[in-house]
């Protein structure tokens, strides 16, 4: 207990502590609030909170994709949970001798032996953490520079260490200060103790109350310490998670063009408020970097920086947004540049990877329809796709009339002669125009035939879906090819859409109905999964070899669908598939999405190499995969390495085809 | 300095062309309509000069029927600041009937350059440059692939067979544009925004009609199919054979 001073001294710390903690906290909550709004965040909130328990108290958030950092950080999360706590009664113990919340008896005793090993385990993540960072130099944390040079990590890492050790300290010199009953319970205190053994009872008593004091200190430190820095993902993270968005990954939100007319973000004040929590919740961790292709390929691109500027930028900007004025620069050009935008392949990764649950892709994509809506500034390779879009429909700008030319020689129903299937077989862009995509296209009209699947095409009727446009920013030409789409739809009777594109397969299925498009939608490999599993039809050949299967980001990450290509593959080839190291959640983007397709890649390596890499690493003869974009960028990538002769990649719907007849 | 284009709208370069059944013009079902290419380049180049400061105000002029308010549209969203369609009865492919219309009209505007393509992709008689000029008694350069304008003294470099030339002349001046002599923006989507807003003005004019008229259209003969001679060194003497003896181009 302390004297009446202590105790004054006391309070008047902890009253500045927590003052100036809440007037930051305070600050960034402002600034939260000048986000524009953004309704679907509350809905389902028990589900919401049900995921947070589960990702936050057990830690998978941060175990799940690095497990042994992510089993070091449990510790000093739990550290820090139950020091909370723990300090409540250290505080309490100012004012009254031997305080404690649980009062005497059982609990309190397992509570302090509870505290004891956290407080080691604790020590141990911290230390574990510090090497990591300070000797092993992981490039997830440490680069890019200048950004991923901060301080704030050694100053909180030793704040926690120091606690951890001042508790300690603290309670051993209490032990020999009280005596052996007080230590029953301590096992790691006690070992503190001959450290301190032979000391004068007055030495004992300074030292006490210095651990004391230091411990205490360190603690309100640490408080206003917090919302100051990327420690603040303590308070945000959770949150953030909570308010995690309930659509598929990287689905994007409708530009009312009747009602604004500003579209995308030039400004920061122009995010919408859950976008400013990501800034907020950014720990610099570096997941989402690492699993970035157009980092992992040395371009400009890491969303880690993009979050960690945006916050920059916005603390930066706080008294203009907080005083209602307008920023004083735009994010663009200072804050973060064109070349990081462009190098999106929109792939979901590092949005799956985030342990709070930041949602980059709506971010970079904000930005994107700024640039391209506003200012007019974009990839000039873009021009012919956007012609094309505009006059044909198609990003090749290929003739709207030849869209069912690949039909030419093949039994392909058209829905204008059908008017009623069940199956609306929308073929898109690549399976139309692109020389790889007829194949397919070809393929899966064979397979279809032969099951006696009553479907149709739209044909020369049919437009792009949209995608292309969408993910570069240019929301104006996806409604416009959106609308078209919807109004040709609207003519038939059908009871599925089905498509062998996964961008068409997204789009349709999560992104037309805010646009009143709301149809069932399958996958070519979900129909094909059907067909083989009812028998209708038989897989007789065999002349695969092994075979591993690329997950296309908008089937598998966007929509989760895994098992089904794998299934058909394993039925095709009566083998199992050999597995990249990189599959099905974490699976590594081809380079062909977010637009990128129609963008030259000249900075850095090609991504497409990179993953013709892993799959041959596999010693498989075959890749399959269920995208064209996928297909032409494998396509590509094999070619220009020169191992045609180990390597080649096929459609799901080819590799089908081939085992029936 | 104010510019005046006169733009023309043409079907796709991809479109698929089919003869209308009366035989003598094509049929415009699901047709899809462009900007001529080459008015483009023009529209292009008067917006730079605006840009620029050296011009104050630009005015795109076509001649034709209500559908092509969309070319003129999308010349506002690519950045001119005013549009004007004229309109008649019935329209024609003779170029001086076109290059009448347009003089009657102009010669009530205000203009110091006029800007047009080096011709259409549709028809493609580059003939409306030099006609226009003829009847508003004002210089012509045709197939220009720079311009420089510096109060009225204008410089250009036009293409010749084998090289170009420059030429000095002054405004008011009419210049035709051939590829090459810049980028055509995409319109921002802001622009097509404003544009949508905007209204195209319309204007009925006298048609005195045309001393030149089609007869019949045609499809051009089908290309017969690329023939594969052989493969490697041995190939070589039997290709040289044909290219002289069927081919008849050596
Ligand atoms: S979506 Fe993919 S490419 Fe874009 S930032 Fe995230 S990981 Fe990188
Ligand atoms: S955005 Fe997420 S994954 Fe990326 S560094 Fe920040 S916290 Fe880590």
């Amino acid at each position: 207990m302390l004297n009446l001073f202590g105790q004054i001294v006391l309070l008047l710390c902890i009253l500045a502590s927590t003052g100036f903690f809440f007037l930051e906290v305070r600050k960034r909550y402002r600034l939260v609030k000048t986000g524009l709004k953004d309704e679907k965040r509350w809905d389902k909130p028990v589900k919401r909170l049900g995921f947070v328990v589960a990702r936050v108290a057990t830690q998978l958030c941060s175990i799940k994709d690095r497990p042994v950092v992510g089993v070091m950080h449990a510790f000093v999360f739990w550290g820090f949970v139950f020091f909370t706590v723990a300090t409540i009664n250290h505080v309490g113990g100012a004012f009254g001798k031997g305080f404690s919340l649980w009062g005497k008896g059982l609990f309190n005793d397992l509570w302090f032996l509870g505290v004891d090993i956290i407080a080691v385990f604790c020590i141990i993540g911290t230390i574990y953490l510090a090497v990591r960072r300070y000797f092993v130099k992981p490039i997830a944390i440490t680069k890019p520079m200048p950004i991923s040079r901060s301080p704030q990590s050694a100053i909180v890492l030793s704040l926690i260490f120091g606690l951890m050790l001042t508790y300690l300290l603290n309670q051993g010199a209490e032990i020999i200060l009280i005596g052996e009953s007080f230590a029953k319970w301590m096992p790691f205190t006690r070992a503190t103790v001959p450290l301190m053994a032979g000391m004068s009872a007055g030495s004992l008593h300074i030292l006490n109350s210095f651990f004391w004091w230091s411990h205490i200190l360190m603690v309100l430190a640490f408080l206003v310490f917090i919302p100051h820095s990327k420690h603040f993902h303590l308070l945000a993270g959770p949150i953030n998670i909570f308010l995690r968005s309930h659509d598929p990954i990287g689905t994007l939100k409708k530009v009312d063009f009747e009602k604004v007319e500003e579209f995308g973000v030039t400004n920061v004040n122009q995010f919408q408020w859950k976008n400013i929590i990501d800034f907020f919740s950014c720990v610099d961790c570096g997941r989402c970097q690492d699993v970035c292709p157009a980092f992992q390929s040395d371009k400009a691109l890491s969303p880690k920086v993009i979050m960690m500027s945006l916050r920059k930028h916005i603390l930066h900007e706080s008294d203009n947004l907080l005083s209602g004025n307008a920023p004083a620069e735009p994010v663009m050009d200072k804050w973060i540049t064109a070349d990081e935008i462009w190098a999106c392949t929109t792939c979901g990764a590092c949005m799956e990877a985030c342990p709070v649950s930041n949602e980059h892709i709506p971010t970079i994509l904000e930005l994107r329809r700024a640039q391209m809506m506003m200012e007019n500034k974009f990839p000039q390779e873009l021009n012919p796709a956007f012609k094309g879009l505009e006059t044909n429909s198609n990003p090749w700008n290929m003739g709207s009339s030849t869209r069912a030319d690949w039909t030419e020689g093949f039994e392909v129903p058209i829905m204008a002669e059908k008017q009623e299937v069940d199956y609306l077989w929308y073929v898109g862009c690549a399976g139309s125009f692109d020389d790889r995509g007829k194949e397919i296209s070809k393929a899966f009209a064979k397979i279809l035939n032969k099951a006696g699947v009553s479907y149709a095409i739209l044909g020369e009727e049919e437009g792009c879906c949209g995608d292309p446009a969408r993910r570069v920013g240019n929301e104006y030409l996806f409604q416009m090819n959106a609308e078209q789409n919807i109004e040709t739809f609207k003519q038939y009777k059908f009871k599925k859409i089905v498509t062998c594109c996964p961008h068409g397969y997204h789009i349709l299925k999560n992104e037309y109905n805010e646009f009143g498009g709301q149809y069932e939608v399958v996958h070519h490999s979900q129909l094909l999964a059907e067909l083989i599993s009812s028998g209708k039809i038989e897989l007789t050949q065999n002349g695969n070899g092994i075979i591993t299967f690329h997950d296309s980001c908008y089937l598998g990450r966007y929509n989760q669908i895994f098992d089904e290509p794998r299934s058909i593959l394993r039925a095709a080839t009566k083998q199992e598939i050999v597995e990249m190291p990189r599959a099905k959640t974490k699976s590594f983007c081809c380079g062909a999405g977010g637009g990128r397709m129609f963008m030259e890649e000249t900075e850095g390596k090609r991504i497409n190499h990179i993953r013709v890499e892993e799959a041959q690493k596999t010693g498989a003869a075959t890749v399959g995969t269920a995208c064209p974009f996928c297909m032409s960028m494998f396509d590509d990538g094999i070619k220009e390495k020169g191992i045609e002769d180990k390597l080649k990649v096929q459609d799901i719907a080819q590799i089908i085809a081939n085992a029936m007849s | 300095m104010k510019i005046i284009v006169c733009l023309k709208q043409v079907p796709d370069t991809e479109a698929n062309i089919k003869i209308d059944t009366n035989g003598k013009s094509i049929s415009e079902a699901g047709i899809k309509f462009i900007i001529n290419p080459y008015s483009e380049y023009a529209i292009e180049e008067a917006i730079r000069l605006k840009e620029a400061g050296k011009a104050e105000s630009i005015t795109a002029v076509s001649w034709g029927p209500e559908r092509v308010s969309e070319a003129l549209k999308t010349a506002l969203a690519m950045g001119v600041d005013d549009v004007l369609l004229l309109k008649t009865d019935s329209y024609s492919v003779d170029s001086f009937a076109t290059a009448g219309i347009l003089a009657a009209k102009l010669k009530t505007m205000e203009y110091d350059l006029i800007l047009m393509g080096k011709e259409t992709i549709d028809d493609g008689s580059m003939q409306i440059g030099p006609m226009l000029s003829e009847l508003l008694n004002i210089p012509c350069v045709t197939v220009v692939t720079k311009l420089d304008v510096d109060g009225e003294h204008v410089t250009v470099k036009r293409e010749v067979e084998g090289g170009s030339e420059i030429i000095e002349t002054s405004t008011p001046c009419i210049i035709t544009c051939q590829k090459g002599l810049n980028e055509p923006r995409y319109p921002s989507i802001r622009g097509v925004m404003m544009a949508k807003k905007k209204q195209v003005t319309t204007e009925q004019v006298s048609f005195e009609g045309e001393n030149l008229s089609i007869n019949k259209l045609s499809y051009p003969a089908a290309r017969s199919e690329g023939k594969v001679v052989g493969e490697g060194a041995d190939a070589v003497a039997e290709l040289v054979r044909l290219l002289r003896e069927e081919a008849k181009v050596l």
